[in-house]
């Protein structure tokens, strides 16, 4: 008897224990990037892509920081939604954004700060720090790394823009040397492809990075861009997102409609989603 | 009667237990509505310089009223829903680490009185512990503005500010 009943309450216990297991993120969504045994596809219309279950990413106007949304001609940013998918091998890993856009601004000029865009936003957490970055670019000392792809340099046309140089519309071209206590500019180097790997700690700080690691391509067909980003795994960079196999981080996203007029703060965005690496 | 002693007291802690772990899961599936804080003593206990009645009575045609409505409309009504719900137009890419506050919620603004509401205003939620899509609006909107917008949110969503500290 008393065997029975203790027994009976072992598993109610257990069945409690199980059913309150807590979800991590009850409002945010989780990509997952999948560990697949293949070479990282560098073409977003790659078959690999295909067998990956992808997530949606609702996107709102960037209104929160000026310059707002609101100063758009139309009052808000177009694009609602993206896309996600993640693959890595374990020595690369890669994400494939698509979203709808009716029209295609790639065009290199003096106008290019009017250009289709897509970022993909980190937190760069220093050993044993446990605070998130605020999404919307970083604050204080805590610093966000930021993959932005831009249209304009697509197809080969990032090698007439070089690192450093003069352009339009992107985050500052400098370094800052403390012990000197001057700015200099970054020496121009030729560009490898059209991402962007840059920094932040809040708004108005964005900064390209010495060291460029982030590789992508875009296509745009049919009135959607698919847009494939990808990076080493691990990096020597101190200033670059880290990524742990069987951990998750926290990931935000960004797209820019050129044909509205969006660019810098006026874009779509998401909050903090969580990125689960397999 | 041996077996009694050794029954009771189980199925007593079978009945607490069931109770604790039921509590539990009411807790855990409740997901967070709001983030509330301790504003800074420059906001503690400030009053409305506009009106001192509750701005839930105040008439539908009250200027200050229509001032706040226009504005209200025109910013927060983008999150936070022109029916003060929390179901603005671009409510749903700003979901963490909460969405845009209900205004209705009984857990909501109800819970604050009119100077925190000015705090939260004038900093939004770009400090801890908030860290959240809240824009910080100070110096988009004059005083007088940010007390209209105040009068209307309140009137808007149909609930009184709890009594200043
Ligand atoms: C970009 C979306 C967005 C806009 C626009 C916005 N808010 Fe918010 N607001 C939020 C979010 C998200 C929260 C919840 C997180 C927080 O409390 O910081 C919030 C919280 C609040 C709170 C706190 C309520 C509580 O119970 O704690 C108040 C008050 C508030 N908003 C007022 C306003 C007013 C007034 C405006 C317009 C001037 C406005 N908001 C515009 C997103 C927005």
């Amino acid at each position: 008897m008393f065997k029975k009943v203790f027994l009976f309450t072992l598993i109610i216990a257990l069945s409690g224990v199980i059913a309150n297991v807590p979800l991590a993120n009850p409002q945010g969504l989780t990509v997952v990037s999948k560990s697949v045994k293949v070479a990282i596809p560098s073409d977003p219309r790659d078959p690999v892509w295909d067998k990956v279950v992808g997530i949606t990413i609702p996107l709102s106007s960037q209104i929160i920081a000026n310059p707002r949304a609101f100063a758009l001609p139309k009052g808000k940013s177009s694009v609602r939604q993206v896309a996600v998918k993640s693959i890595n091998n374990g020595k690369e890993i890669a994400f494939l954004l698509e979203w709808e856009d009716s029209s295609e601004n790639a065009a290199l000029d003096n106008t290019a700060a009017y250009r289709d865009a897509a970022a993909i936003e980190f937190p760069v957490k220093k050993a044993g720090e446990k605070e998130t970055p605020y999404f919307g670019m970083g604050h204080g000392d805590k610093m966000v790394n930021i993959w932005q792809w831009k249209a304009d340099l697509e197809g080969g046309k990032e090698r007439a823009v070089p690192l450093g140089a003069s352009y339009p519309g992107e985050g500052l071209k400098y370094s800052v040397d403390w012990y000197e206590g001057r700015i200099y500019n970054l020496p121009k180097k030729v560009r490898k492809g059209p991402v962007e790997d840059l920094n932040a700690e809040g708004f108005g700080t964005l900064t390209l990075q010495d060291s460029q690691d982030v590789m992508g391509k875009g296509l745009w067909s049919g009135g959607k861009w698919r847009v494939v980003f990808f990076r080493a795994i691990t990096t020597k960079d101190k200033e670059d997102a880290v990524f742990k196999r069987g951990t998750t981080m926290p990931i935000a996203f960004a797209i820019w409609d050129g044909g509205n007029l969006e660019k810098d703060g006026q874009k779509s965005i998401s909050t903090w989603h969580e990125l689960k690496v397999e | 009667m041996k077996k009694i002693f050794m029954i009771l007291p189980l199925i007593l802690f079978l009945i607490v237990f069931s109770n604790v772990s039921a509590a539990e899961k009411k807790a855990e599936k409740k997901v967070r509505k709001v983030i509330h804080s301790t504003p800074p003593l420059d906001y503690v206990g400030l009053e409305n310089p506009l009106s001192g009645a509750d701005p839930k009575s105040l008439p539908d045609n009250d200027p200050n009223i229509l001032a706040g409505k226009r504005l209200y409309k025109a910013t927060c009504a983008n999150c936070h829903g022109e029916r003060a719900d929390g179901k603005g137009p671009e409510a749903e890419g700003f979901v963490t680490p909460i969405k845009p506050v209900d205004m209705t919620d009984p857990e909501a603004i109800a819970q604050l009185d009119q100077g925190y509401v000015l705090w939260r205003i004038d900093e939004g939620g770009l400090d801890e512990p908030f860290y959240s899509a809240m824009p910080a609006w100070k110096d988009d909107f004059t005083e007088t503005e940010k007390w209209q917008i105040i009068l209307y949110l309140y009137k808007n969503a149909g609930v009184s500010p709890k009594a200043k500290k």
